[in-house]
């Protein structure tokens, strides 16, 4: 049982924060394939494209960012989990907002986990190789 | 019967009753006393007439009579033994004083009612002739005898005599009648005086009763139109005077000043109930009610026109200061939520480029790597404290925003596992020595809130704390309404000048750029605690101590099950 290549979607639309993750997951050598997205609707967009084109290559995983212009993070997973063949991908969502209301609504739509993104590098790139060991122990379907 | 009458009495008002009755009397008084008059008159004629005709008639009679047996005797007395002296007195009795008597007689009983006398002594005097005429021829027989001794003369004499006895026999019952005849007038003269005075005792008895009845049906009727209405009226006042209100139910109708007098307390009474009513209604909010005014100096109906009138304009200002209030509070809540908004702005979207120079100046210095030395790499380490010390603030900022907010989700919390938890948390060192009371109550509140009070005193307590032991104690007292918590150290206490800042925002007694510390902590429980009801204060001298005090209320929202 080998490694498989899981393609993983970042919503997210702060540039740094785009930066952040990239080099979190350079320093950790995490090496699955990244994509990019700017706000919810891109990433619907970008996911159903995928879906029509190469279905094998759907990202399993999404880090999601909550807030985003246009179509926002809870806005967007609502609209992930009526559809059928995207409602499965293990979402994370990583943001600065701390409060109650966002995180409950998260956890209702059936997230993976909920990251506070902390102010300092060090912090975040552990969270991210965290991230990293536990996506690699996990099994998901063919 | 009766009734009628009293009907047609009550027309009359009391006065003109009063003097009709005195007047009844005084009648009376004077046609009794006119009939007595008349009778006493009419009794002194009848005395008059007696003294005056009938008793020297029947002395007359009797003289008469008197005379007539004087004369029989007399005869009688010569015919047995002859006596000159006696025939002379006989002989002038006879031819004078007889005749003097019996005139007297007839000539005193003219009178009609004397008329039979007069004709019986007529009568009487006719035979008292024929005997007259005896005895004279006995005088004469007598006289003669005894001047010729003559016996045989003698003898006729005494025969005439006894004739003479025999007729004054009979003219003696005659004279009995006649004599019987004039005292039965006289008696009958007596009876009519007596039937006189018995007439006016009559009159006299029937004058008392009179009197007596006019004042018994005076006193009645007083009783019946005055005292009864007066005894109704003063019960109906004593029912008022107690406070009743009272329908007014007298039926007494009348046209006197009795009537009068019922038609004003009517009046009172049924203005005093109109009153009542409306005082009522309005007492019960209802302000469209008219106030009837008894008269333009109703000074009782004007006051509570007046009362209306206030009541009136105060309940419309008080709903006006309600809509005040209502929009205030919307305005309040629609605040509230522009704090919210802002708290949640500040967290995330002032945080998020704090975190983008965060690390932009983080990749600046990787970049860099060994090219950053002295000064710059200070600035950098500068900078970055600055970044953290904004995020600490902002975080608090958002924290002070929100706190107290979540009260209305409250539940029933054993403090002590409050404490217990915030003890587990801070995991104070082994030079820490944290007392609490063991009994600490059962109070009502939101779990968070809470915990952020006594995790905020106690750390306070522990951190500022610069004695080697230091020591936190935890202790409260029961009042009737709060419970009010103490957290004392034997830190280095607080300057009086400064109690009241401690609980301002961003407030610190220590360095601005110490990062663990923005100085939000005791102005966020401050809002918890005054959120709640609650007050908070301390007491702290420089060397002593402190000790900080927060009340809570009991049993806020939730029943006692």
């Amino acid at each position: 049982m080998g490694e498989q290549i899981v393609n993983i979607l970042l919503v997210e639309d702060d540039e740094v924060d785009v930066m952040n993750v990239k080099r979190a997951f350079k320093k950790n050598n995490v090496t699955n394939p990244l994509f990019v997205c700017n706000n919810g609707l891109e990433a619907i967009e970008f996911l159903t494209q995928r879906l029509a084109s190469n279905p094998a290559e759907v990202p399993r995983i999404i880090l999601l960012d909550l807030n985003m212009p246009k179509m926002g993070g809870i806005e967007f997973l609502r609209e992930l989990r009526k559809n059928n063949e995207l409602k499965n991908i293990s979402v994370f969502v990583m943001t600065t907002s701390n409060e109650d209301r966002d995180k409950v609504d998260a956890y209702n739509l059936n997230v993976a986990g909920y990251i506070l993104k902390p102010l300092s590098m060090e912090r975040f790139i552990e969270a991210v190789s965290t991230l990293n060991n536990y996506w690699k122990l996990c099994e998901f379907p063919e | 019967m009766l009734q009628g009458l009293f009907n047609r009495l009550y027309r009359f008002n009391i006065g003109t009753r009063t003097a009709m009755s005195f007047m009844a009397v005084v009648l009376a008084s004077l046609v009794f006393s006119v009939a007595a008059l008349v009778l006493l008159e009419y009794s002194k004629k009848i005395d008059t007439k007696i003294s005056d005709k009938y008793r020297p008639v029947i002395s007359a009679l009797k003289d008469y009579q008197t005379q007539i047996e004087t004369t029989i005797l007399l005869t009688s007395d010569i015919s047995s033994q002859y006596n000159e002296k006696k025939r002379r007195t006989l002989k002038k009795q006879l031819d004078r004083t007889y005749n003097e008597k019996k005139l007297t007689v007839i000539g005193m009983s003219q009178e009609t009612s004397l008329e039979d006398i007069r004709k019986n002594v007529v009568e009487i005097d006719k035979e008292f002739q024929k005997i007259a005429a005896l005895q004279r021829q006995i005088l004469n027989l007598m006289q003669v005898s005894a001047d010729y001794s003559d016996q045989q003369k003698l003898q006729q004499a005494r025969e005439i005599n006894e004739n003479i006895e025999e007729k004054f026999n009979h003219l003696s019952a005659r004279l009995e009648e006649t004599s019987m005849e004039a005292i039965y007038v006289f008696r009958q003269l007596e009876t009519q005086k007596y039937a006189s005075y018995r007439t006016l005792s009559y009159l006299l008895v029937i004058m008392i009763v009179l009197i007596i009845a006019v004042s018994i049906f005076s006193i009645y009727v007083t009783n019946v139109t005055v005292i009864r209405p007066i005894k109704e009226m003063s019960a109906i006042l004593d029912e008022l005077s107690e406070g009743k209100i009272i329908t007014f139910r007298s039926e007494i109708k009348r046209n006197d000043e009795v009537g009068t007098m019922i038609a004003s307390a009517k009046k009172v009474v049924d203005g005093f109930k109109a009153k009542s009513e409306v005082a009522n209604a309005i007492g019960k909010g209802n302000y469209n009610v008219s106030v009837p005014l008894l008269s333009r100096h109703d000074k009782l109906g004007k006051a509570l026109q007046e009362m209306k009138t206030n009541l009136n304009t105060a309940k419309e200002n008080e709903e006006k200061s309600r809509k005040n209030l209502e929009a205030y509070t919307i305005n309040l809540e629609k605040k509230n939520r522009e704090l919210d908004q802002f708290a949640y702005i500040a967290s995330h979207d002032l945080k998020s480029p704090l975190r983008g120079i965060n690390n932009l100046t983080e990749w600046i210095k990787e970049e860099l790597g060994d090219q950053l030395s002295g000064d710059s790499l200070k600035y950098f380490h500068l900078l970055r404290g600055r970044v953290h010390r904004m995020e600490a603030l902002i975080n608090s900022l958002s924290k002070y925003a929100r706190a107290g907010r979540s009260q209305l989700d409250q539940e029933r919390i054993q403090s002590k596992d409050i404490v217990l938890t915030v003890l587990r948390k801070l995991n104070p060192g082994p030079q820490v020595a944290v007392y609490f009371d063991e009994t600490l109550p059962e109070i009502d509140g939101n779990r968070k809130d809470l915990e952020e009070v006594f995790l905020t005193f106690v750390s306070n307590a522990i951190h500022h704390n610069t004695s080697k032991e230091k020591l936190v104690n935890i202790t409260y007292h029961t009042h009737p309404k709060e419970f009010e918590f103490c957290i004392a150290d034997n830190g280095p206490g607080i300057a009086a000048e400064f109690h009241d800042r401690i609980f301002t925002i961003f407030q610190t007694l220590d360095r601005r750029d110490e990062v663990e510390n923005v100085g939000a902590g005791l102005a966020i429980v401050k809002k918890i605690v005054e959120e709640y009801g609650g007050r908070i204060w301390l007491e702290s001298e420089p060397g002593k101590g402190s000790k900080f005090y927060f009340s809570w209320p009991r049993y806020q929202l939730l029943d006692l099950d």
